[in-house]
């Protein structure tokens, strides 16, 4: 079983995972992180520096995200093939939702 | 004064941490160091501010504390780090900046509290051998089994009340924080897991943790300072020829001689005095040599008591610690006109009690049933 099956066996991503990985396609330190899913969301998920470094250790040991390097006192994180994995099976998942959820188009 | 410290929340109380240092600088004091009991402030000019405590426990191995990385990115944020005690780690931002909360979601913030929890039940395991050492240290020195122990602990109970409800106290002091602890932090650990933010202004809970904290801290430095004061007292001084309390001298089994001194340790004749808050104790010893070179000696532990009705009980704890019997079991009852009661070890020990008085005898090459005579003549006079 790959790492990425491994993440799909436990469940739903967490909304912080999904965006982690998300803002994580471009490699970057903690608080770049912060900013760029701020951006990547349109300002509706503003994340905590303690969900942030909570979540990057948990993939960091699960294998869905790389440190690359430090600057100064920044590390800089990277997504690896596992996360790229685990995060297009979470968006299939996610794109599967709203495909069923479309019968609600006319109750709307 | 540009300094002061005072005794700050348990580390557990996460919220009530954030309200008190949020409260002191809004009177102008800024945290700058937080000890194992106290937290140090320095004067700055009164403002509001928002303090956040991050619990963050490193694995087994793993270096202590927040790495530099992890701290750049809450300083990033906006938070001023001030610094950390134990797993607790405090960080400052002004009221009204841009400083983002630590977790949007207080499931997340409950993640960070397992850790905290496990240690708390290993705080519970090692409960009962925290116990265990209590006893212990009443048995030090009594060479008996452990049953035994709480007959000891009921004989230093007379002899140094401070000494023993200092170790009640602490004992009792442990078992409160581990209580008070594991509450606070189920507490919070179950609010998080139902995804309610943590409280960071608790209103009115402080009173009941101030009352049982510095309760029973006041009364462990009353226990020290009586302790002190008793231990300083304690004379030891040559045996007088004439008993100056309720004690005996070999001459009154009978024995002349002159006083010698032990062929080991060159200890000599002598009584030792002490006042306790149940008892005035006397703790004396003889060795005399006869006309034929013959030594005999005697040790005697002779209390009278300040609480009627104690000297039973502290009969049957002499009787139960005492040297050469291996129990108070071993011991038997003997009929002494004089005295209230009286049991004897063959030849070698003997306890008495009258009124308020008990003593507990041992003697080598005299009859110790004699001894117990001795004692009932001298005792009325007492």
């Amino acid at each position: 079983m790959g790492e990425a099956d491994a993440v799909a066996d436990q469940g739903p991503m967490t909304e912080a995972m999904y965006y982690i990985l998300l803002a994580l396609l471009k490699p970057g330190h903690g608080y770049g992180m912060m900013q760029r899913i701020k951006e990547l969301s349109g300002g509706r998920m503003v994340m905590g520096p303690g969900t942030l470094y909570g979540v990057l250790s948990r993939m960091s040991r699960e294998g869905l995200i790389i440190l690359t390097g430090e600057e100064g006192r920044r590390k800089t994180y990277a997504i690896t093939d596992a996360g790229k994995a685990a995060l297009l099976l979470e968006y299939s998942r996610l794109k599967q939702l709203v495909s069923d959820g479309g019968i609600l188009e006319g109750e709307v | 004064m540009n300094r002061i410290y005072r005794f700050h929340p348990g580390e557990y109380e996460l919220g009530a941490n954030e309200k008190f240092y949020g409260d002191m600088e809004a009177r102008g004091w800024r945290l700058v160091r937080r000890g194992r009991y106290l937290s140090r402030f320095v004067r700055c000019a009164p403002s509001e501010a928002r303090y956040r405590v991050e619990v963050y426990m490193p694995e087994f191995l793993e270096e202590p504390g927040m790495g530099e990385a992890q701290l750049a990115v809450f300083e990033d944020c906006g938070w001023e780090y001030i610094g950390s005690r134990g797993f607790l780690h405090i960080f400052r931002a002004p009221e009204g900046s841009s400083a983002p909360e630590f977790y949007a979601d207080p499931r997340q913030q409950a993640a960070t509290l397992q850790k905290v929890r496990r240690d708390l039940l290993w705080g519970w395991l090692g409960f009962p051998v925290t116990f265990l050492l209590f006893f212990a240290s009443f048995g030090v020195g009594v060479g008996k089994p452990f049953p035994q122990w709480n007959w000891a602990q009921a004989r230093r109970l007379v002899e140094i009340p401070g000494y023993v409800g200092f170790l009640t106290l602490l004992l009792l002091f442990f078992l409160y924080r581990l209580v008070w602890d594991t509450w606070q932090v189920n507490r919070t650990y179950l609010r998080l897991k139902r995804g309610l933010p943590l409280e960071h202004a608790p209103k009115g809970r402080r009173l009941i943790p101030k009352i049982a904290g510095r309760g029973l801290a006041c009364l462990m430095a009353v226990c020290v300072v009586t302790t002190a004061v008793q231990l300083l007292a304690v004379r030891t001084t040559a045996l007088p020829l004439t008993p100056d309390g309720p004690y005996l001298l070999l001459s009154d089994l009978g024995l002349e001689g002159e006083r010698s001194e032990l062929w080991y340790g060159k200890r000599e004749s002598c009584v030792t005095r002490s006042a306790s808050l149940l008892a005035d104790c006397w703790d004396v010893f003889e060795i005399v040599e006869d006309p034929a070179g013959q030594q005999f000696w005697m040790y005697q532990d002779v209390y009278r008591l300040r609480v009627p009705g104690l000297a039973g009980a502290l009969a049957r704890s002499l009787r139960e610690t005492s040297v050469f019997a291996p129990s108070g079991a071993d011991y038997a009852a003997v009929s002494i006109p004089g005295l209230d009661a009286a049991w004897v070890y063959g030849d070698l020990e003997a306890v008495a009690v009258k009124g308020d008085m008990a003593a507990h005898v041992e003697c080598l090459g005299l009859d110790a049933q004699t001894a117990l005579e001795a004692l009932a003549e001298r005792w009325p006079s007492e």
